[in-house]
């Protein structure tokens, strides 16, 4: 796959226009990240925010949403420096996937299954995993970026505070929105260095 | 394992394995465990390439659980890694060894 710029946008955006994957594929996330980030300034650690969302949010869609593709799209605007993704799956979604594992009985709806698969070492698969959605909160809780997670009848906002929303219609699958913005003090987890954990 | 010995692991021959991330990291751990009985050192060449998997690295930081954090530290190294690829996997570690502490 080669990702594109598009030029029907205005050329103030730079993006990766909507794509059907079929495989979490290894190179893309650094693809589309360089496409997005070439024209922003500011911090490295930004870049490498955006890498790993992309990456993260793409295998987690193959391995817990029990799908076989997933849709991608993201652009960024330089002007404003920000860059925002979206990533969706028509699979079981998030409630399901929890549900089903029967690891989690205390769950008493859509939202509580959300918050829970946010959580540090939470997964539908075992107690030894649950990491991706968990660090997407920490970067955007601690960088004001807005993420949106929808699945099944539950809506998550997180940005600085988090909403839950419970919604009447349920969303057949998952949809995982990052918008994020450049700033001075990005935070992007640890900055210790291997020999001084 | 015979003291004074390393190996030389080139990390991204894994990346092309079939499976998700958190698969080829589980062998990666796999890999790691079965040459510390042949070899002190393990070392991971990244070759400057950005991996940037949280699933992948969680599952190295999974070594934290079977062995003491200090001979981890000791008897595993990174060289040419992205440097926010080592955060990445020492945040990670600092999560599994928070973990450990509790259940302790």
């Amino acid at each position: 796959m080669n990702p594109e710029v598009s030029h029907k946008l205005p050329k103030w955006f730079l993006s990766f226009p909507v794509t059907r994957l079929a495989e979490p594929s290894y190179p893309l996330a650094g693809q589309v990240t360089q496409i997005l980030t070439e024209k922003l300034r500011g911090v490295e650690n930004f870049h490498k925010a955006v890498h790993f969302a992309i990456r993260e949010v793409i295998e987690n869609s193959f391995e817990h949403g029990q799908t076989d593709h997933c849709y991608m799209c993201a652009y960024s605007v330089p002007s404003k420096q920000i860059v925002r993704l979206c990533i969706l799956d028509t699979g079981i979604g998030i409630p399901e996937s929890m549900i089903t594992s029967q690891r989690y009985p205390d769950l008493r709806n859509d939202i509580d299954a959300v918050d829970k698969a946010a959580e540090y070492g939470v997964s539908s698969k075992s107690d030894e995993r649950g990491i991706g959605l968990y660090l997407l909160r920490d970067v955007a809780e601690k960088n004001e970026a807005s993420l949106t997670i929808l699945s099944g009848k539950a809506k998550m906002d997180i940005s600085k505070d988090i909403k839950k929303t419970l919604l009447d219609i349920a969303f057949p699958g998952t949809m995982v929105n990052l918008s994020i913005k450049t700033r001075r003090d990005f935070y992007y987890l640890s900055t210790s260095d291997w020999e001084e954990l | 394992m015979v003291p004074g010995t390393k190996i030389t692991l080139i990390f991204k021959e894994w990346l092309n394995q079939p499976g998700s991330l958190r698969e080829i990291g589980s062998i990666i751990n796999d890999v790691i465990v079965f040459q510390w009985s042949h070899y002190e050192i393990v070392e991971l060449d990244f070759e400057n390439e950005t991996v940037a998997s949280g699933s992948l690295f969680d599952e190295i930081a999974k070594l934290f659980n079977e062995f003491p954090k200090e001979e981890v530290k000791r008897r595993l190294k990174f060289i040419n890694i992205d440097p926010c690829d080592e955060h990445l996997i020492v945040h990670l570690a600092k999560l599994r060894l928070a973990r450990k502490e509790v259940s302790a």
